[in-house]
């Protein structure tokens, strides 16, 4: 697999009033094997920051052929288990625990000839030729964004929500955005309102220090009307 | 449009429950063989209490995006939280978590793993005992909500506004309540004014009317009063109830022999209807 010009790149910005440790975001990335994913774990869960975690990392080091049947959610839920259940912890905390960790996930598997998405609830892959959207997944437009999203449990769940999944190619240049929630409504907001902020993001992720840029930038945002919460964009140029 | 502020640590909001313990309390529950009222009261609260909690819980600890007083009127009036809590009328949700009088435990089956069940043991906190003696000091623990929620006020003054949860079966020993009940009414925070709602208890069963606009006649002229005493559902709140409840425009925030839980499942306080977790809270 040559996917030598494939480069990714991460940044997140807590919401207004929580720290980054408190941040219940994940995000990773392997560009030499063409793997990407973010979670945005519950707030209302427990130990859902480690759950989001889980997820990103078990995606990036699954066989492709394992990834449509959710493989690596197993693993994740069997490592969660293993990491949280010897906890000692407050009765509120067990409560919690017993009932589990929830969080949205998307995940992209690149190769030379396209992509192939794996999502769960509203984080969203946006793909970019230029400014063209070519493909906008799972969530097309920003008034489908409603704040109750499909999770994925960390406690085995036969109501667990299938796994959608799509695919396309791609040329040289493109980019693929993965945004949680908040982001994506608003980035598709303006999108649809005719004002894209396609560039502002690229410009963010092509900074010296990205992670400075998108903090400088999430703020305006959020006065502008995007949700506050986590933010994560993971950007990937082809 | 107000009732629209996000509750967080920075912007917390309060509830406040005034306590009914007067002797009468000791009297049975309608609708529930073998328990008082006083029991009942206590069981609803400490569940409400317990999902507060629940709520707030998230990651590895507990967010302060709530303060919570129990006011008791009866033989005494005052604070009913217990000792470790003393002497503060708002306490902020993680102590509250962390300070409950005992915690029960029971053992429960629950669905295993394999398509069995295991057993295990569920924890529940008790704050509050059931407590009956004395007379009926409405007006004064009015009062004392009010001084509480005023201080509140001051230090969180674009708060989501506060809610006073008065829950009796009788009459106020020290006066007409509806001075206090107006005061306490007329305290805001630049997202509206403090919402009062009282809950009227009878040992005689009856027709549950929960959130009315107006009244089933005939009534008591005690129920009469407290009625008249209750907020009006803000707009959220009865949007909310609505998708449920067929309630009329200018219902208030009033309940007649009905379950607290079930009241209060409408509000923001622990007890969704819906229970998903969601992302971003």
């Amino acid at each position: 697999m040559n996917l030598m010009n494939v480069k990714g790149c991460g940044v997140f910005q807590p919401k207004d009033g929580l720290t980054a440790e408190e941040c219940e975001d994940a995000f990773a990335g392997d560009a030499t094997a063409g793997r990407f994913a973010i979670a945005d774990g519950a707030t209302e869960g427990c130990f859902s920051g480690s759950w989001a975690r889980l997820l990103v990392d078990e995606f990036l080091v699954t066989p492709i052929d394992d990834l449509t049947v959710g493989a690596w959610v197993e693993i994740a839920r069997k490592k969660w288990g293993q990491t949280v259940d010897p906890l000692i912890v407050p009765w509120y905390i067990e409560v919690k625990r017993q009932t589990g960790a929830f969080a949205t996930f998307l995940g992209v598997a690149v190769d030379p000839t396209g992509w192939q998405a794996f999502a769960v609830g509203d984080c969203c892959l946006v793909h970019l030729s230029g400014d063209d959207v070519r493909r906008a997944f799972p969530i097309e437009t920003a008034v489908v964004f409603d704040n109750i999203p499909d999770l994925i449990p960390s406690r085995p769940d036969p109501t667990s929500p299938g796994i959608a999944t799509a695919a396309s190619g791609y040329d040289s240049g493109d980019w693929l955005f993965l945004m949680t929630d908040a982001l994506a409504a608003w980035a598709l907001k303006q999108w649809e309102a005719g004002r894209p902020m396609w560039n502002q993001l690229r410009t963010c992720i092509s900074a010296a220090n990205p992670a400075e840029a998108f903090a400088e930038n999430v703020p305006g945002w959020r006065v502008g009307g995007m949700r506050n919460d986590d933010v994560t964009l993971l950007a990937v140029r082809l | 449009m107000p009732y629209i502020a996000e509750v967080s640590r920075r912007n917390p909001t309060c509830f406040v429950f005034l306590v009914d313990q007067s002797g009468s309390m000791a009297e049975p529950l309608a609708g529930a063989p073998g328990k008082t009222k006083a029991q009942g009261v206590a069981d609803t609260i400490n569940s409400l209490l317990y999902n507060l909690v629940i709520k707030t819980t998230t990651g590895t600890g507990l967010y302060n995006r709530y303060y919570v007083g129990v006011i008791g009127y009866g033989a005494t009036t005052g604070p009913a939280l217990p000792a470790a809590l003393a002497g503060r009328t708002l306490i902020p949700i993680g102590d509250l978590a962390n300070n409950p009088m005992r915690l029960d435990e029971s053992r429960q089956l629950v669905p295993g793993q394999n398509g069995g069940t295991v057993e295990r043991v569920v924890k529940r906190p008790i704050w509050v005992e059931p407590t009956a003696g004395g007379k009926t000091p409405m007006c004064r623990a009015l009062g004392l909500a009010a001084e509480a929620v005023n201080g509140f006020l001051s230090l969180y003054p674009g708060c989501l506004p506060p809610t006073v949860f008065n829950i009796t079966d009788g009459t106020a020993s020290d006066g007409d309540p509806r001075g206090a009940a107006t005061t306490l009414r007329g305290l805001a925070s630049s997202d509206g004014n403090v919402l009062l709602f009282n809950i009227h208890l009878s040992a005689v069963a009856g027709q549950p009317v929960v959130y009315p606009a107006r009244l089933p006649m005939p009534c008591s002229a005690n129920t009469a009063l407290l009625f008249e005493m209750s907020s009006p559902l803000p707009p959220p709140i009865l949007a909310t109830a609505r998708n449920e409840l067929p309630l009329d425009d200018g219902a208030r925030g009033f309940a007649f022999n009905a379950d607290l839980a079930s009241f209060v499942r409408f509000l923001d306080i622990g007890t969704r209807a819906d229970h998903r977790p969601r992302t971003g809270s």
